[in-house]
């Protein structure tokens, strides 16, 4: 039965949820890494050309919760009730659920006689976020009577989901010795989307004029937009969309390399500068206005009475309207934000002059931080990380983190990257300390694929 | 490729471990928020005493419809009613006023009475607060009622009528449980 416990969260992890690794400090600026140049277009490479494996040259999970775990929701032998109020005791209004899944289906590298880097690919996206508007949930549990005074801000109501295909092309260029720069043109293809972000507006109570309270609606402003949804759930519906899907947009990766001396390296790059502009089986939903309530208000005229309940639902829908539409809209990428610093720290070792793609010499270990920030909804997505970085041998690369984000205080990551002659295998773990109790762990990024390499 | 990812799958489920769940426990569950909300108010003046041909109005009467029980899930999460009525007097005059809960056919289903004392020259303004208790258990059929008629009775019954004013206002704190499957 604890097998199958484990069978079930592990695939859980693994394919019920859309995961990503939001924050990839293990691949990022690991030079040997067959997909280093994901995460920065200006990357140092230890190799020249990629061959990646179709549809199994990259696969990339994460799971992350800011607010509580798996376990502390569904531990056995406690009451649900307990642990739910004291996960909502505890839960604040910018946490969230992160998940997100990608899988490269074309990744090809290739590089000129000049030692620049040209690289085209495609891959698909699963990304679902929401946050947990704390203090509404607390509302929705307790009731107004506990939390009467309370301002509810509706912002913090933010959610999305989003399935993408990307084209890319992009290349990287030997500015110097010192400097490399990198670019990557995307063409994204929006499958489905659906999002509710960017929300505004307050409910809130106060003492009343004419009554106990004055119950406040203002400045209420909630979408819901949704995009590709297919009502009769048909597969072929999605199939028929793959490659371009209607709902088109274009985005860029920038990065750089810049190593001022042998030791030291520093990078940076800015990934997902773009949109999407969907267009296709637009559905929205829109919830405007102000209102505010005391009750209702007799009158005691002199024959019969009035209509009051009717009186109160029309100025309630004459000031809170609903609006359905299927206005086309635009939804922006998460931009992501690396950086990072690293020193070599063994000595300097000459490389091979086939090598002609990188500097004649390099480092076997480096130490280092990398810096990232993801631009999502209500809370920016930070982390930073130290890292260990070390070349055994051409055919063993390994690296470890110790990682701080939004979701963990600190993961301890291990990364392999095994090269069998010219196939390359790599496997990455965010958060080590997380596989000892999957249930219990907030956070879980993984990371493996295959790809021909040549170096 | 189904078999290199399940293979990576066994090497992770070799490698890691989780605690016990139990995720039926979401399929079932209660919970019993609790809410306050105004109900009603009203202010009586001189012109409410009187009607159109001067005469005086002994008994004043109105009805508002709340058919917030019209909704069956709403019916069955409720739990208790506490209505709590707040009143400010300066009439020198008494207010016997009931509130009536009665159905679709203006039958009680229950009742709240109370009087309103009369303010005097040594008690200007009058106030009080009284507090009415319907429990599922104890009164089941208030969860039928779609009006409220609120019925007020003034003595004395003489003219003319001072200016002054009784207002009355109303709150419900509502228990309730609610079942999710």
């Amino acid at each position: 039965m604890k097998v199958m416990k484990k069978v079930i969260v592990l695939y859980v992890l693994i394919f019920g949820f859309q995961l990503q690794a939001q924050f990839n400090a293990l691949t990022y600026d690991f030079s040997g890494h067959a997909m280093v140049l994901n995460t920065n277009p200006g990357a140092r490479t230890e190799y020249q050309s990629v061959f990646g494996i179709p549809a199994m040259s990259n696969f990339r999970f994460f799971a992350g919760n800011s607010g509580f775990s798996a376990y502390d929701l569904l531990a056995p032998d406690t009451s649900f009730n307990t642990k739910l109020e004291q996960i909502l005791e505890n839960l604040d209004n910018t946490d969230n659920l992160l998940i997100n899944y990608r899988q490269d289906l074309i990744n090809v590298v290739w590089a000129d006689l000049d030692g620049n880097l040209y690289q085209a690919g495609m891959y698909w996206e699963l990304d679902y976020f929401n946050n947990f508007p704390a203090d509404l949930l607390r509302l929705a549990y307790d009731g107004n009577a506990s939390h009467l005074y309370e301002v509810y801000d509706m912002k913090y109501l933010a959610a999305k989901a989003e399935f993408v295909q990307t084209m890319y092309f992009g290349i990287q260029k030997n500015i110097s010795r010192e400097l490399k720069l990198g670019y990557r043109f995307k063409l994204y293809s929006g499958l489905a989307n659906a999002q509710s972000t960017g929300n505004g507006g307050t409910y809130y109570t106060t003492d009343g004029t004419h009554n106990y309270y004055t119950h406040h609606l203002d400045d209420i402003n909630v979408d819901v937009k949704t995009s590709g949804y297919s009502e009769n759930g048909d597969r072929n519906y999605y199939l028929n969309k793959f490659l371009l899907s209607g709902n088109l947009g274009w985005g860029a990766d920038l990065g750089f390399t810049y190593h001022p001396n042998e030791k030291t390296y520093f990078t940076a790059s800015l990934l997902d500068l773009g949109f999407i502009y969907y267009s296709k089986d637009i559905q929205t939903y829109s919830l405007r206005g102000n209102y505010q309530y005391e009750g209702v208000p007799m009158e005691f005229p002199d024959e019969g009475t009035q209509d009051y309940w009717q009186i109160l639902k029309d100025d309630f829908e004459a000031n809170v309207y609903e609006e359905d539409g299927d206005d086309a809209y635009v939804s922006f990428r998460p931009l992501t934000l690396y950086a990072s610093v690293k020193f070599g720290t063994d000595n300097l070792r000459k490389v091979s002059c086939e090598d002609f793609v990188n500097p004649k010499t390099t480092y076997d270990n480096f130490v280092g931080f990398t810096g990232f920030a993801q631009l999502r909804p209500v809370k920016m997505h930070l982390g930073i990380s130290a890292f260990y970085e070390k070349k055994w041998n051409k055919h063993l690369y390994t690296k470890f983190n110790l990682t701080a984000d939004n979701y963990s205080y600190y993961s301890l990551g291990a990364g392999a990257v095994l090269n069998l002659g010219r196939l390359q295998v790599f496997m990455m773990v965010d958060n080590l300390a997380g596989l000892s109790d999957l249930a219990k762990s907030k956070k879980q990024a993984i990371q493996f694929g295959f790809n021909w390499i040549k170096f | 490729m189904k078999q290199i990812i399940n293979l990576f799958a066994v090497i992770l489920l070799l490698l890691s471990c989780t605690s016990e769940l139990d995720t039926e426990q979401i399929e079932h569950f209660d919970f019993q928020p609790v809410f306050d909300v105004d109900i009603l108010y009203f202010d009586l003046n001189n012109n409410n005493l009187t009607d159109q041909n001067g005469l005086f109005r002994q008994v004043v009467r109105d009805t508002v419809d709340l058919d917030i029980f019209d909704d069956g899930n709403i019916r069955d999460a409720f739990v208790k009613a506490e209505i709590k009525v707040y009143y400010q007097n300066t009439f020198y005059r008494q207010f016997d006023t009931n509130f009536y809960f009665v159905d679709e056919d203006n039958h009680p289903v229950d009742t709240g009475n109370f009087i309103i004392e009369a303010a005097d020259p040594s008690h200007s303004e009058v106030t009080g607060e009284v507090v009415f208790v319907y429990d599922k258990d104890s009164n089941p059929a208030f969860v039928n009622f779609r009006k409220i008629i609120v019925e007020v009775t003034v003595t004395p019954d003489d003219l003319p009528v001072e200016d002054a004013t009784l207002h009355v206002q109303s709150k419900g704190t509502f228990y309730t449980n609610i079942t999710v499957e």
